[in-house]
Order: C-alpha cells, then sequence, then structure tokens
C-alpha cells in the first residue's frame, strides 16, 4: 500500500478513496497504461516526444532478428533518446537490467534510421509522414543537433506501480556511475462512480534533486576530471590561427563564453554563418571606405 | 573595423552575435572585456592592427593614402590617432536586434553602433542577405550612383542633428520645453552633437530654429534620447526645402553641422 492518501470530496465531506491495483480494474500494460503514455508524452518528462512504441526490429552482428521488444521510445529536447520500460504491476527485481538492454541497442540508432521509426510510428497513427517530414519534426524538436553521438547515452524511465528497494538501490547506484535513469511510479483508486490514476516521480526525488544528484555530477563523469591540463603555447597558438576556420572559430568563442555549458553544434553553425555572411558583403556593408579586419583569431 | 570616411578616423571594435544569446550575460559581458582589454593593452591593440595590414596590401593602401590626403606624418601616426586619441566604440553586428540597443545603449558609457544582417538561404543552398549600409543615415555613407561622393558631409564635422516636427510639437516641446524627445542618434555620433535643429514641416518646410544641446539622456528606458536644450532655441534664417529638388523633406532624425547650416539656403546645401 502507498503512504499517499487520496479522497473524493462533497462540500464539507471528505471519502477516502480505496487504492486498486490496475489489474484490479481490467486495466492492461499495453491497451492502457501504453495508450496514456502516448497520449500524454509529458508522463515521461516534460520535454519529451514520443519517437515510436514497440519496437522490436533489432538484429544481431550475425543478422539475426533479436526479439526483444522495446516500449516507447522517445526524444528529449536535448536531443537524447527516452528509453521508457512499462510495467502494470509491481516491477520485478531485473527490471532495471531490461532496461539498461533497451538502452544499449538504442545506442546504436542514427538520426536517419530514427526518423524512419518515427515516420512508420505517425503513420500508424493516422498521419502519413515521410522519412523527410518525421526527420525535420525530430529535428525542431531538440534543441541541438541530432547525432549519433548523443543517441548514445540514452535517458531511461521506468514506469511501475512499486518498485522494489533493490530495483531502487541499484537505480541509485546507477545514477552515481553517470547514467541518467527517472523511476516513475502510478497509483490506480477507486471511489463510487470512476477510477483514478496518480502518476508521479519516485527518484530522482523531485524536491532535494539538486542536493541528492547534484554532488554526485563529478562522479558521475570521472573522465572528464582526469584530462590532464596542458598551456597552450604561444606556438599552439599560432598554429590556432593559421589552422582555425568559422567554425573552429565560433565554437572556440561560444564555448569560452558557456563555460561548463552545452553548445549545440547548431548554434556553433549560425555564428559561423553570420561570419561568413560579414566576410561576404563587407563591401557593401561597410563602404570602400571603410576596412573591416576580420582578426579575432589573433585579438581573441 | 577601420573608418576612414571622414576628417577624423575611428576605430571600431566589431562584435558578430546572435539574438539568441542573452543580452547581459553573453553579449554585454563580451563587450564590457572588450573594452576593458582595450582600455588596458592599447599598445598591443596597435600592435595587431599594425601587423593585420601588414598582410592586407589593399588595407594597406587604403590607410597609406588617407595619410597623404588627411596629411598625418605616416602609418604609425595614423594607428596611434586611432588608438590612443579616438574613443572606444563599439559596433555590434547581429541576426536580429530585438530588444538588444535598449537593453546596451544605456550600460555603457561609450558609444555602441548596432547593424542588424539577415541571412536566408534557398533550397539550393544559395545565400541572400538584408542589412542596411553601416551609418547610411548620416549622410556621408554609401554613394548613391545618381548622386556619387560629392558634396556628402564629413562625418567627423556632423555636429548638429535635424528633427522634422509639426506645428503643435514644435510649439509645446521644443520651444515650450527647451528640449526634443523620443529621437534615435547613433551611439557613435552622441559625444560630438552639440546643437539641435527644428525642420518644420509643410506648410512651413523650413529648418528655422536651431538650439545647443546640453545633455543627450535616454528616454523612457527605450533605445531612444531625449535632447535637453542648454539655452532656448533661436530662430534662424529659414534654410527652405526645394519643390521637386534632390532632396527630399526629412522624414527622421538626420546629421549634418551648424557651419552648414549657417551658410545653407535650401536643404540641397545640407545634403
Amino acid at each position: 500500500m502507498s503512504n499517499e492518501l487520496v479522497f473524493t470530496f462533497d462540500g464539507a465531506v471528505a471519502t477516502p478513496v480505496k487504492q486498486i491495483s490496475l489489474a484490479d480494474a481490467g486495466l492492461t500494460e499495453r491497451r492502457h497504461l501504453q495508450e496514456w503514455v502516448l497520449a500524454h508524452p509529458e508522463l515521461l518528462g516534460p520535454d519529451a516526444l514520443i519517437v515510436t512504441f514497440e519496437f522490436d526490429r533489432w538484429r544481431s552482428s550475425s543478422g539475426q532478428p533479436e526479439r526483444d521488444r522495446l516500449d516507447i521510445l522517445g526524444l528529449d529536447k536535448t536531443g537524447h533518446l527516452v528509453v521508457a520500460e512499462l510495467k502494470r504491476d509491481r516491477a520485478p527485481d531485473t527490471v532495471e537490467m531490461q532496461a539498461i538492454k533497451y538502452a544499449a541497442m538504442a545506442s546504436r540508432f542514427t538520426p536517419e534510421v530514427l526518423a524512419l521509426q518515427h515516420a512508420r510510428f505517425l503513420s500508424s497513427r493516422g498521419s502519413q509522414t515521410s522519412e523527410e517530414e518525421a526527420l525535420e519534426l525530430l529535428v525542431a524538436h531538440a534543441d541541438y543537433e541530432l547525432s549519433s553521438e548523443t543517441f548514445l547515452s540514452p535517458r531511461l524511465i521506468l514506469v511501475a506501480a512499486d518498485v522494489p528497494p533493490r530495483v531502487t538501490a541499484t537505480v541509485v547506484w546507477l545514477t552515481e556511475m553517470g547514467l541518467n535513469i527517472t523511476l516513475i511510479k502510478f497509483l490506480a483508486y477507486r471511489s463510487a462512480t470512476e477510477t483514478i490514476v496518480t502518476v508521479s516521480k519516485l527518484y530522482p526525488v523531485q524536491d532535494v534533486e539538486e542536493f541528492t544528484v547534484a554532488p554526485l555530477k563529478p562522479n558521475a563523469r570521472p573522465a572528464a576530471v582526469d584530462y590532464p591540463t596542458v598551456e597552450w603555447s604561444l606556438e599552439d597558438f599560432k598554429n590556432l590561427r593559421e589552422r582555425a576556420n568559422a567554425t573552429t572559430m565560433a565554437a572556440l568563442n561560444l564555448c569560452s563564453c558557456n563555460s561548463g555549458q552545452l553548445v549545440s553544434l547548431r548554434e556553433i553553425e549560425k555564428e559561423a554563418d553570420l561570419e561568413r555572411a560579414i566576410v561576404e558583403v563587407q563591401d557593401t556593408l561597410f563602404g570602400p571606405q571603410r576596412i573591416y579586419l576580420d582578426i579575432k583569431r589573433k585579438s581573441g | 573595423m577601420i573608418d576612414l570616411l571622414g576628417k577624423q578616423p575611428r576605430l571600431y571594435v566589431v562584435e558578430n552575435e546572435l539574438a539568441s544569446h542573452d543580452p547581459l550575460r553573453h553579449v554585454a559581458v563580451q563587450i564590457l572585456q572588450f573594452s576593458l582589454s582595450f582600455e588596458s593593452d592599447k599598445r598591443m591593440v596597435r600592435k595587431i592592427l599594425f601587423e593585420a595590414l601588414q598582410e592586407r596590401l589593399e588595407d594597406l593602401h587604403k590607410c597609406q593614402n588617407y595619410v597623404t590626403q588627411r596629411k598625418y606624418r605616416n602609418l604609425d601616426h595614423l594607428l596611434d590617432e586611432l588608438v590612443f586619441e579616438a574613443p572606444f566604440t563599439a559596433l555590434i553586428i547581429i541576426d536580429e536586434l530585438e530588444d538588444l540597443e535598449r537593453l546596451l545603449t544605456q550600460k555603457f558609457q561609450f558609444g555602441i553602433e548596432f547593424l542588424e544582417i539577415g541571412c536566408f538561404k534557398d533550397n539550393e543552398g544559395k545565400r541572400s542577405y538584408i542589412f542596411e549600409p553601416f551609418l547610411d543615415d548620416l549622410g556621408g555613407g554609401m554613394p548613391r550612383p545618381e548622386e556619387g561622393e560629392g558634396d556628402s558631409p564629413d562625418p567627423g564635422e556632423l555636429d548638429t542633428v535635424v528633427v522634422p516636427a509639426r506645428a503643435a510639437g514644435f510649439e509645446k516641446v521644443f520651444l515650450g520645453e527647451d528640449r526634443w524627445y523620443a529621437v534615435r542618434i547613433h551611439g557613435s555620433m552622441r559625444p560630438q552633437i552639440k546643437f539641435i535643429a527644428c525642420y518644420q514641416v509643410a506648410p512651413v518646410s523650413a529648418i528655422t530654429h536651431l538650439a545647443p544641446v546640453g545633455s543627450v539622456e535616454p528616454w523612457q528606458g527605450s533605445a531612444k534620447s531625449v535632447v535637453n536644450f542648454s539655452e532656448p532655441a533661436a530662430e534662424i534664417s529659414p534654410v527652405r526645402l526645394l519643390k521637386g529638388g534632390r532632396v527630399n523633406a526629412p522624414q527622421n532624425l538626420r546629421y549634418t553641422s551648424r557651419d552648414r547650416l549657417r551658410s545653407a539656403k535650401t536643404l540641397e546645401d545640407l545634403w
């Protein structure tokens, strides 16, 4: 039983409703729970886009088909894949391993394959969509460039009516090791007239997320702290000056201005485009008596 | 960017920006860092300019021609003037101006100019750009084919803004309040503006009054300014619009010099 208390109100009278299982309510994992998530992807997080569901078109390296079925595959605003595993009842002890397996398999997606599956998904739901259109939709959803590199680290979401402590402990440890896992719990209640389902995030704990997760971030990216610090020599800067193009300079500029933050490739591309545009039209833009010296690489 | 258009050479530190960047945390910080670097190591700035020009023969020739025409001793003299004498001025080139001008204009003491440049790509990837040439509205910008460079005023000589006014505004504000508000003055021009003249629209159709400028201040949190007069406006010999002439009646603020204004009979003599 949950600690959550749910009431119905009629004026000053509050009546507790009874917690039930989804099985008691005659609800199933695929026909109900899955459809709820497809209709309301916000259940997986505020910025998730459903890419496809019940995906089972895997092939092993030997070319043999694999029978595993991934419940829901999504894409978040940062361009990371979202792999959701749904359990109508209490999650089994190995559910996290199942999700990790799917995440590992999903990490081999490319933007083109993802677009193909998204087109199939949308078409199957009544909205005929070509691969090109699907790719455009995916690109438009993400704030960052879609890339196979970003797909290598999917976000995992486990949705279940209950999660055993062994799974919770494993999820906490996996988070400390750098995986991005969310546990979502749903509960069903029955009042005199209707069935109610509540959905809440079990982990990371909503209000204390910053305290529990933030200190663990350094451990989550151990490779970053192991990088050697190498001072740039004058020679290094000279080499950079000779070799850097507009894109490299834009990347260096944006990264230096946004230390510790993600900088999207699209933003780098836009800045580089602007630099190129100014150089291209400088004669008209400034007139013959003004000299535009593109010397950021020297003065920067 | 080295501006050799007028008698007074100017140096602009150009910052190319995207509208998606935070105007204060990103753009303003960069401009501030540039100004601090500029002020703290002017010799380095001069050295960078000198070396850059050595690598660009065409630009070097432009500077050498300017040195000759404007009677500088040599290139070093010109660079000293640009770096050590001219005030620090920034130019921000951005893909969409939006609210940036209002936010930044009031943050810095030095002049800031803004240039918007839009970029479009067709299906084949061919690019097109939309922009107004830099400081085109000063009158001394890009020579127009039908006009040539002939008698364009030197930007360094511009010390007067001419504002168009209807009768009611002219009486109530220009004469009654000794000020003129909601005008957009270029950031780099502000320090050299000493006078404000009023062009009264039809039926007067002439510049009739001139006042010395006491201060130029931000206007109600906008990117525009209010020009406060140090003395009430005085009537001058009218500088009339020539019907059917080359110069149209001013619709917005325009720049000129008091000397030109004194000797002018029509707007043709000003622009």
